[in-house]
């Protein structure tokens, strides 16, 4: 029981920051707490079946409690929130290309399905390779690269039209800026 | 920026939230969540060995669930009885309450529980239930349970969050409740073919020892 908790005591202190961050990614930070919470709940229950290398189960745990407990909706939300919450966060006109470039980008992942979004989010936000990815989903690696190839075509036609709706004048952000001067 | 691929400018525009997450939960939540989870049950020696990490865990939920039945929590206190030895009952839990009726199985429920046509599967669950089949329900007083067919077209792992459970001779899967007080019990019923049938109980306010009793009183037993 001592060895349990020992071992278990590491276990958390080594991965919760990226177990929340990982959750975080995907929904509001409040219930992301709750994710990682009960992510290492499932971890201290079933400590025996986990693995040395804990972090890729410990994601797939807590993708499957995100999964079991929230809808899509929600998660579109939390981008929506983050978003807006960062934006409103800036009062400098110099970022404000920046933050337009980064709005168009998340614009364009947003307009994507689910599944495509959780295959980008894991090999960009939560930096993963494809191998890495491929089994946090419990897929196989080669499903995984067909996947990843779809949803990345998919995501660079949506970020080509939002780069062409771009060149509409009252969407420029830096037409604002200048006016600002 | 423009001129970088896909991958690469959605890397660029990660979340702000994702490199501070110390401003959501600081290290003194980080403690406190830790002594909460190492105040709960620590890990059960006697399911040790059982279970290796089931890695995929991709489960479809067929939406016929071909009916169900729900039970509301309305009263407390009836008389009480075991369920059929026979079906190797080993949770001596009082099952006098309303039978529920999923396809030709009939599940016993706990004292005080009635028949509900109102499911008890929140609208934030991730479980969606075909047109063609529903079932649950719950009562003011909070408690329910619910009845489904579950199936997996690739003999995936349905509950790999679940603990391993015994239920009469079957085996099942317990997922002890989440934050919203929600559990689920998962048995496998026997199916030819490439398929895997559980039975899921998807309840409210009902114990571990309570749900695999419902279950137990309405699966024959295996062979």
């Amino acid at each position: 029981m001592a060895d349990d908790r020992e071992r278990f005591e590491q276990l958390y202190r080594e991965n919760f920051r990226p177990v929340l961050r990982f959750a975080l990614a995907r929904i509001d930070p409040e219930r992301a707490k709750d994710v990682a919470a009960e992510t290492f709940l499932v971890a201290w229950r079933r400590l025996d079946s986990v693995p040395a290398e804990p972090r890729l189960w410990l994601l797939g745990v807590a993708r499957k409690v995100i999964a079991g407990q929230f809808r899509s909706e929600t998660r579109r939300d939390a981008l929506v929130l983050r978003l807006e919450t960062e934006q409103g966060s800036s009062g400098d006109a110099d970022l404000a290309g920046a933050i337009a470039a980064r709005d168009e980008v998340l614009a364009a992942f947003a307009a994507l399905r689910e599944p495509d979004r959780e295959l980008l989010r894991l090999v960009t936000w939560d930096g993963l390779t494809p191998v890495e990815a491929a089994e946090v989903l419990g897929v196989t690696r080669v499903a995984f690269g067909v996947r990843l190839h779809r949803a990345r075509r998919r995501l660079r036609d949506e970020l080509q039209r939002t780069d062409e709706q771009k060149e509409i004048p009252s969407l420029n952000p830096r037409r604002h800026a200048d006016a600002r001067q | 920026m423009h001129g970088s691929n896909e991958l690469e400018r959605l890397s660029a525009a990660e979340p702000e939230a994702l490199g501070r997450t110390e401003s959501f939960v600081d290290a003194g939540e980080e403690e406190r969540i830790l002594d909460g989870i190492l105040a709960t049950s620590p890990p059960r020696a006697a399911r040790r060995g059982r279970m290796t990490p089931r890695r995929r865990a991709v489960f479809v939920l067929v939406g016929v669930a071909l009916a169900a039945a729900v039970v509301g929590l309305s009263s407390i206190g009836h008389g009480s009885r075991r369920t059929s030895p026979s079906h190797g009952q080993q949770h001596h839990v009082a099952l006098s309450g309303a039978t529920i009726q999923l396809s030709g199985y009939h599940f016993k429920t706990p004292a005080g529980f009635k028949a509900s046509t109102d499911s008890c599967v929140p609208s934030t669950s991730s479980l969606q239930v075909g047109a063609n089949g529903f079932a649950s329900a719950a009562s003011a007083a909070g408690g329910c349970v619910e009845a489904f067919f579950l199936i997996s077209p690739s003999g995936e792992d349905p509950a790999p969050n679940g603990d391993p459970v015994t239920v009469g001779s079957r085996q099942g899967y317990y997922v002890q409740p989440d934050s919203s007080g929600e559990s689920r019990l998962y048995v496998q019923l026997p199916q030819p073919g490439d398929q895997s049938v559980y039975l899921l109980l998807f309840s409210h306010g009902l114990t571990e020892d309570q749900l695999i009793a419902v279950a137990n009183s309405g699966l024959p037993a295996a062979n």
